[in-house]
């Protein structure tokens, strides 16, 4: 498990995970990877990961390119050796039963790969045979990812998109428990992106753990319930994307007489800094705070029209988390 | 193993380059013929020996250099389009991945074979009527001229396991159709030009091209149909190897290939 007293670049002490050990049992765990390590020579692709993922969530699993987030699928998946560590899936260890766990994983690593000869029923057929899944499940899957109209059509003439969704239909052939999707909105148009959101969503009130890798932060930042990121091999940060957003360190405080409130509050001890723009104040601090914030203004007459915390977004939190570190 | 041996089937039903292989090995094998059947060997072109001489054909002059097209292509495909990655993230085992490949080639192969017998019926008939011979030309043959021919299809097929599992191999280890054909047909000329090398450097080194596989090939069909077609056609001296040796020679250049891809593919990891 990651060590909850860890420290992250750009984060005061005591900035840890979010308290993944608090509410994941061992039995809820989809995923979980015991300082997993992955190297190609003298290059350490994957560095002693150690991931959860719970039963039923979806989770983000994100990074700059060469992070490792490929590699670490790849590991889950058995397409790769790890060098030291071990991943249980699905409660089972992928070393020794990996055939048992990939019969319950659905999955898509890097671009969509098929048979191009083939039309892309037949490349469903060719799954399912492997599979073991009946082929009347093809039509569902084909009408589920909108593919049925042109399902006879061989897949080298798909366009991106339509490659994408075969692929994600023929992760979804033999309704697996868990899915990993690895940028599955990749040459997706905004449409698709849309439906792709749409389907995670219902899939997950279907009762799937899906992991998802991509740079689409937006929409990660929209399905996902808990995110890792990963940089360099190594995850810096992992836990629920609104606890990680929202749980941030800056209050935005509107009121009238800002530069009286700024002198007053930048003598507070555990007020990290005040910044003032206009009437408004970035006051970096603990959220939780903000009530006495507006209790110490409030104390010298001052009113504030507005605290509250102020979100970023995933993709700030993103940047913030990997610039400046990469590889 | 059977689901994925229903996928390759699938896959191999799909893919028109088994059938345009197919048709190009019986297009030569009907040229043969008719090269043949304008010799004095024609009773060879002639039912029933047409059998055993469009068998020889295969094994010999043709198929070496036709299948090992489709089982290279097929094996370097996987990494090259990335389906490898897509079938051994599902369940199959990467010892049955190898192995389903090479089955539904050797499947090809064997259909191939059988239509191979029916050109022959057909060319021996054109050939019978255009020289103004017997449709049916059994003089000479006796009883044990089926089982003969049952042996040949066998030893012919084996035969071409091998060029099948060595371009299977080549195209699995190097990851890539390209050197999977090009090994698989490289094989024979490779050979030659050792062979020459070998012989000239004389002691050791000539006894060593005494036991390359085409010799082993060569002497396994030669040593089956040496009674059943006539002697100037296909002869075996005292030099040639007898069937036995020749099957555990056979065995062994196959073996050898096989055991390499399947270490290897179960050992290394899946980066395409």
């Amino acid at each position: 498990m990651p060590n909850a007293s860890t420290c992250y670049p750009g984060k005061p002490a005591g900035y840890a995970l979010a308290g993944i050990e608090e509410h994941v049992q061992a039995d809820d765990d989809a995923i979980r990877t015991e300082n997993l390590t992955k190297h190609y020579g003298r290059v350490v692709a994957v560095d002693r990961l150690n991931l959860v993922v719970n039963q039923g969530e979806i989770f983000g699993f994100l990074g700059p390119n060469g992070a490792g987030k490929t590699t670490t699928m790849r590991m889950l998946l058995g397409l790769v050796k790890p060098t030291a560590g071990s991943a249980l899936m699905l409660g089972l260890d992928t070393r020794a039963a990996l055939a048992a766990i990939l019969a319950r994983t659905g999955s898509v690593i890097e671009n969509p790969t098929f048979y191009p000869y083939l039309s892309g029923r037949d490349n469903l057929r060719v799954v399912a045979r492997v599979t073991g899944t009946a082929d009347d499940r093809i039509a569902a899957v084909l009408d589920l990812v909108d593919l049925s109209s042109a399902a006879g059509r061989k897949f080298k003439t798909y366009s991106l998109g339509m490659k994408q969704r075969l692929a994600v239909g023929a992760a979804l052939l033999d309704s697996p428990e868990l899915l990993i999707l690895d940028e599955p909105a990749n040459g997706l148009d905004p449409a698709g992106i849309v439906e792709m959101r749409d389907l995670l969503k219902r899939l997950k009130g279907e009762g799937h753990t899906i992991l998802i890798s991509s740079h689409v932060l937006h929409e990660i930042e929209q399905v996902c319930d808990r995110i890792a990121i990963l940089v360099r091999g190594q995850i810096r940060v992992q836990g629920e994307v609104h606890e990680l957003l929202g749980g941030g360190t800056t209050i935005r405080v509107r009121i009238d007489r800002a530069g009286e409130a700024e002198a007053i509050l930048a003598r507070v001890d555990w007020i990290s800094a005040v910044r003032r723009d206009g009437n408004t104040l970035s006051v970096t601090a603990p959220v939780a705070r903000s009530a006495e914030i507006n209790r110490i203004l409030a104390e010298q007459q001052l009113y504030a029209a507005e605290i509250a915390p102020q979100e970023q977004s995933l993709e700030q939190y993103f940047l913030e988390i990997t610039t400046g570190d990469q590889a | 193993m059977t689901p994925l041996l229903a996928a390759e089937w699938l896959k191999l039903r799909k893919r028109w380059m088994a059938r345009i292989l197919a048709l190009i090995m019986y297009a030569i094998i009907a040229l043969l013929f008719w090269g043949i059947g304008a010799s004095n060997e024609r009773v060879n072109a002639i039912m029933p020996r047409a059998w055993l001489t469009a068998l020889f054909a295969a094994a010999i002059y043709v198929a070496p250099f036709i299948w090992p097209i489709l089982a290279g292509s097929w094996a370097g495909s996987e990494y090259s389009w990335g389906t490898v990655r897509m079938i051994l993230s599902r369940r199959p085992t990467r010892s049955q991945f190898v192995l389903a490949g090479i089955a539904v080639n050797l499947l090809a192969v064997g259909i191939a074979l059988l239509g191979s017998l029916v050109v022959a019926t057909v060319a021996g008939v054109v050939v019978a009527v255009l020289t103004g011979n017997p449709i049916v030309d059994t003089t000479g043959l006796d009883a044990g001229f089926a089982v003969t021919v049952v042996k040949m299809f066998l030893a012919t097929w084996y035969i071409l396991a091998f060029y099948v599992v060595l371009a299977f191999a080549a195209g699995t280890v190097f990851r890539s159709g390209a050197v999977g054909i090009g090994v698989g047909l490289g094989l024979n000329l490779a050979e030659l030009i050792l062979t020459g090398i070998f012989t000239a450097l004389g002691g050791f080194w000539e006894s060593m091209a005494r036991h390359f596989p085409t010799i082993y090939t060569a002497a396994l069909t030669v040593r089956i149909i040496s009674g059943a077609v006539t002697r100037h056609f296909i002869h075996a001296d005292s030099t040639t190897p007898g069937i036995p040796e020749s099957l555990v020679a056979m065995t062994i250049y196959i073996a050898v290939p096989l055991a390499l891809s399947l270490i290897l593919v179960r050992t290394r990891d899946v980066t395409a």
